[in-house]
C-alpha cells in the first residue's frame, strides 16, 4: 500500500515545503525544480505502476484468451462478483482471513506489547527476535513447514494424539472445514511478530511519567492500557492495520502453496482464481477484473484507515 | 479558474488516450517463414540454431538430454539450444513466450484446449500438416493419439483437423497399480471385472490392510481415481466424444456419474486410506511404495522410480464390463509444437521428427518410460512392473484403445472435477452435484465458443 501512501502524501509535502514568503515567481520556480526531482522517479511510477493500472482496467472489459482476437463485454467480468459462486466464495474466504491476518495478530501484538513494556523480563530481546522470525522468512518456506506441521502423520497431529486427543486429530489442510482456519492460523503466526514489535517501539515512546501519574492516580494494568497505551499507539495501529489487512485482501501463495484453493473451493481467494484465469485457463478480461477490484479495495481500506487515524490525532 | 480547468482535462483527455492506446490486441505473429515448401533433408540446411522450450526434472530431464546429444550427433549442422523451466511455469508462459519474437522454435505444449487450442486458434503454432505428410507422421502412431493433436484451423472443433503437435517419444497413461505380496496374501487373483475389484476391496479391509492408498490433497491430483474410475463403467466412445465436442454433449451418459458414485460410495465404505485428503499424490505414491495399502491409482513409470522395487508390484489391465476391450487414459508425456514464427521450419520439423523416431523411443524405453511407438522397439522383460506397464500398454496401441483425459473437455474442466472429487470423496458434495457442476462449465464453454 505503499503507493496510496505515496500518492496521498506528495501534495501535501509540497504544499509544507513551499516557500512561505518570496516573490510569486520564485514560488513557481522552486515548484518547478521540486518536479524535476521527482522527474525520474515518477516516470518510473507511472512505468510499472499507472500504466499496468490503466492496461489491467482496460483488458477488464474485453473477453479475451491473451491470444486471440479480443471481444468487448462491457462490465460482465465486473457483475460476476455477483453471480460467480467461487467469487463469492473467495470474497467471504477473505473476510475469515482478515480476522486471522489482521484482528487476532493485532489483538495478541498488543496484549504482548502490554505485558512487555510493564515489566522488563530476562532476555526480551531474544523474545521479540524469534517471534519476529515469521517475518524474514520467504512464504514458500513458511508453506513447505507448514504442510509438515500440519499434514496427517505431522507433528500436530502426533500432539495431540499423545495426549490421548485422538479424536482431534485430522487432515487439517485436507478437511473442508478446517482448511480456511489451519491456513488463517499460519497467516496470524506471520504476522503476529511483526505487529508485536511494532508496538513495542511505539509503546517505548510513551513517556514513563504518564504511567507514574495512571498510578499514583490509582489506575490498574487494565485502565492504564486503555487510556494511556492505546491511544499512544494510533499511529502504530493504522500501520499495522493496513499492511494486515491488504496482505489478508491478497492471500496468494501461502494458498497456492498449500491447498491450491481447495479441497472442493473451500480455500479460494481473489488472488488464487486471478492466477489460475489470467495463466491456466486464459481469460484475461476476467482476471484483470479481479485484479482492479482487488486494488480498489485495498485503496479504499488503506484511506478508511488513515482518515480513521487522523481523526483521532486531533480532536 | 479557467486555466486549472483546461489543465485538467489535458490531463483527463491525456490518460484516456493512454487506456486506449492500450487495449488488448491479437498476438501478432509474423509467419512469412512458412512459405509451403518442405525440405526433409535435415543436413542440408546449413547451420542453424533452434530454441527449444522443454520442461525440466528427474527422468524426463535426462532423456531429453540424451535425445539432443544424440541428435546433435546425427545432425551437427544444427545446434540446440534447450532451455527448461517446472512444467506449470512453462504451460503459464507459453502464450506469452511464443509470440515473443526471441521465443522458443520449438517447444513442449499440451493438449486441449488451454494450450494447443488457444495457441492453435490464435495462430501461434505452425500447422504441421505438410511435415506430417512429408515424414509420414499420422502413420507412426496410434489414430487415437493422433486424434488428440488435432483442431481444425478455425479453432472451433478438437480431435479433427490439422496437427498442430507431435507426441514424441514417450507416453503417460493410467493405472490402477497393486502390491503383489499383499495380493497373494488375500488369495487373491488380480480383479478383472469391476465386480471382483470391489470384491478384493472389501477382503482388503476386512483383512485389516488399507484397500486403497492414494493423496487426494492436490485438485489436480484428485482427479486420478476418478478418471480411473470413469474409464472402468463408461463407454470410451462416449467419453472420446464428449471431450472432443462431437457426441450429445449429455456428461452423466459418459460413465460421470456410475464413477462419482463409486467413488463416494469406496471412501463411504473406508476402502481408502483415512488421512488420504490430507496427502497429496507424491505422500499417497511414497506410502504406497513403501508398503501401506493393496491398490493405488496413479500415472505410468511412478513405480520405476529410483529406489524402488519394481518386482513388488504390478499394474492391473484395467477392469472393464466390456470384457477384451484394452482401453486406457493415456497421452504424450511432452506434445511438441513448433512455433509460427520460426525462421526455421524444416530444421525445428526435422528435430520434431527425431524426437519421435524409433531410435528416441528406444531411448525412452531404455530410460523405463512408455514408447508411443513399438514397432523397431526391444522390450525387456524383467517380470517386474514396467514388463506389465509395456505390456498393457502395447495391448491398447495395438486395439487403438487410447481415451483422451478427460479434463480436456473444457479450460476448466480440470478444476472444477478436481474441486468436485475432493468434496464428494469428503461427502460434501453428491455424484450428481459434480456432474451438474461440471456440466454446466461445458454447456458454457461450448455456448461461448
Amino acid at each position: 500500500m505503499a503507493s496510496a501512501q505515496l500518492a496521498v502524501a506528495v501534495p501535501g509535502r509540497e504544499r509544507t515545503s513551499a516557500a512561505p514568503a518570496g516573490s510569486r515567481k520564485g514560488r513557481r520556480r522552486r515548484r518547478w525544480i521540486g518536479l524535476v526531482y521527482l522527474a525520474p522517479g515518477l516516470a518510473l511510477y507511472t512505468w510499472i505502476v499507472l500504466v499496468p493500472l490503466g492496461q489491467s482496467f482496460v483488458y477488464s472489459l474485453y473477453q479475451w484468451d491473451g491470444v486471440s482476437a479480443p471481444v468487448p463485454v462491457g462490465v460482465d467480468n465486473y457483475t460476476a462478483f455477483f453471480s460467480d459462486p467461487e467469487l463469492v466464495a473467495a470474497l467471504r474466504h477473505v473476510v475469515v482471513l482478515v480476522f486471522f491476518f489482521a484482528l487476532l495478530p493485532i489483538a495478541l501484538g498488543l496484549t504482548s506489547a502490554a505485558i512487555l513494556s510493564r515489566r522488563r523480563l530476562r532476555g526480551q530481546s531474544a523474545y521479540r527476535w524469534v517471534l519476529f522470525l515469521p517475518q524474514v522468512i520467504t512464504s514458500v518456506v513458511i508453506a513447505v513447514v507448514w504442510k509438515r506441521i500440519l499434514a496427517p502423520a505431522g507433528p500436530l497431529n502426533e500432539a495431540l494424539r499423545a495426549v490421548g486427543l485422538d479424536s482431534m486429530a485430522k487432515s487439517w489442510l485436507g478437511d473442508t472445514a478446517w482448511a480456511l482456519p489451519s491456513l488463517g492460523l499460519i497467516g496470524a503466526w506471520v504476522t503476529f511478530g511483526f505487529c508485536m514489535v511494532l508496538f513495542i517501539a511505539g509503546a517505548q515512546s510513551i513517556p514513563t511519567e504518564l504511567y507514574e501519574a495512571a498510578r499514583v492516580d490509582g489506575a490498574g494494568p487494565a485502565r492504564e492500557f486503555f487510556s494511556i497505551m492505546l491511544p499512544a499507539l494510533r499511529p502504530q495501529l493504522a500501520v499495522a492495520l493496513t499492511l494486515t489487512v491488504t496482505a489478508a485482501l491478497r492471500t496468494f501463495d501461502l494458498v497456492w502453496l498449500t491447498t491450491q484453493g481447495g479441497p472442493g473451493s473451500s480455500t479460494l481467494t481473489p488472488a488464487v482464481l486471478l492466477y489460475r484465469r489470467a495463466f491456466q485457463n486464459p481469460d484475461v478480461g476476467a482476471a484483470a477484473a479481479i485484479g482492479v477490484v482487488m486494488a480498489v479495495f485495498c485503496l479504499v481500506v488503506a484511506v478508511l484507515i488513515q482518515r480513521i487515524s487522523e481523526r483521532g490525532e486531533t480532536p | 479558474m479557467t486555466t486549472r480547468l483546461l489543465r485538467r482535462t489535458a490531463v483527463a483527455a491525456a490518460l484516456v488516450a493512454t487506456l486506449a492506446a492500450c487495449a488488448p490486441q491479437a498476438a501478432q505473429v509474423d509467419s512469412s517463414a512458412s512459405t509451403g515448401t518442405v525440405d526433409t533433408d535435415a543436413a542440408s540446411l546449413g547451420d542453424v540454431t533452434l530454441k527449444f522450450l522443454d520442461f525440466s526434472g528427474g527422468n524426463d530431464e535426462v532423456y531429453m538430454k540424451k535425445a539432443i546429444a544424440a541428435f546433435e550427433d546425427a545432425y551437427p549442422n544444427i545446434t540446440i539450444e534447450r532451455t527448461a523451466a517446472d512444467f506449470d511455469q512453462v504451460m503459464a508462459t507459453l502464450n506469452l513466450r511464443l509470440a515473443d519474437k526471441d521465443g522458443p522454435d520449438v517447444a513442449t505444449i499440451n493438449n486441449g484446449w488451454q494450450s494447443m487450442g488457444t495457441l492453435s486458434k490464435g495462430g501461434l503454432l505452425l500447422n504441421l500438416d505438410p511435415y506430417a505428410d512429408a515424414y509420414g507422421w499420422r502413420d507412426q502412431m496410434a489414430p487415437t493419439i493422433q486424434t488428440e493433436h488435432e483442431f481444425t484451423t478455425d479453432g472451433a472443433t478438437m480431435g479433427k483437423g490439422s496437427l498442430w503437435g507431435t507426441p514424441g517419444a514417450r507416453l503417460t497413461t493410467m493405472g490402477v497399480y497393486y502390491n503383489v505380496d499383499k495380493l497373494d496374501a488375500l488369495g487373491l487373483e488380480a480383479p478383472t471385472s469391476v465386480e471382483d475389484f470391489e470384491a478384493a476391496l472389501a477382503a482388503a479391509k476386512d483383512a485389516g490392510e488399507v484397500p486403497i492408498e492414494q493423496g487426494m490433497q492436490e485438485k489436480t491430483f484428485a482427479t486420478a481415481p476418478l478418471f480411473l474410475l470413469q474409464t472402468m463403467l463408461g463407454d470410451p466412445t462416449k467419453i472420446t466424444d464428449f471431450v472432443y465436442g462431437n457426441g450429445d454433449g449429455d456428461l452423466a451418459g459418459t460413465g460421470m456419474l456410475d464413477a462419482a458414485q463409486k467413488l463416494a460410495d469406496w471412501s463411504k465404505n473406508g476402502w481408502f486410506n483415512g488421512d488420504a485428503s490430507g496427502l497429496d499424490l507424491e505422500a499417497g505414491r511414497n506410502a504406497f511404495q513403501a508398503g501401506t495399502g493393496v491398490f493405488h491409482f496413479d500415472y505410468s513409470g511412478s513405480m520405476a522410480e529410483e529406489g524402488v522395487d519394481g518386482s513388488k508390484f504390478a499394474r492391473l489391465a484395467l477392469p472393464q464390463d466390456d470384457e477384451g476391450a484394452a482401453v486406457a487414459v493415456g497421452a504424450p508425456a511432452a506434445v511438441l509444437g513448433i512455433a509460427a514464427r520460426t525462421e526455421h521450419p524444416d530444421a525445428a520439423a526435422a528435430f520434431v521428427d527425431y524426437l519421435g523416431s524409433v531410435e528416441m523411443n528406444q531411448l525412452a524405453v531404455d530410460s523405463g518410460m512408455l514408447p508411443i511407438r513399438y514397432d523397431g522397439v526391444t522390450l525387456p522383460d524383467d517380470g517386474g512392473v514396467y514388463s506389465t506397464e509395456l505390456e498393457q500398454t502395447d495391448q491398447v496401441t495395438q486395439h487403438d484403445g487410447y481415451v483422451p483425459f478427460f479434463d480436456w473437455a473444457s479450460p476448466n474442466m480440470l478444476d472444477i472435477l478436481g474441486g468436485q472429487a475432493q468434496l464428494v470423496f469428503a461427502g460434501k458434495s453428491t455424484p450428481q452435484q459434480l456432474v451438474d457442476a461440471a456440466q454446466a462449465d461445458y454447456d458454457d464453454f461450448h455456448a461461448g465458443k
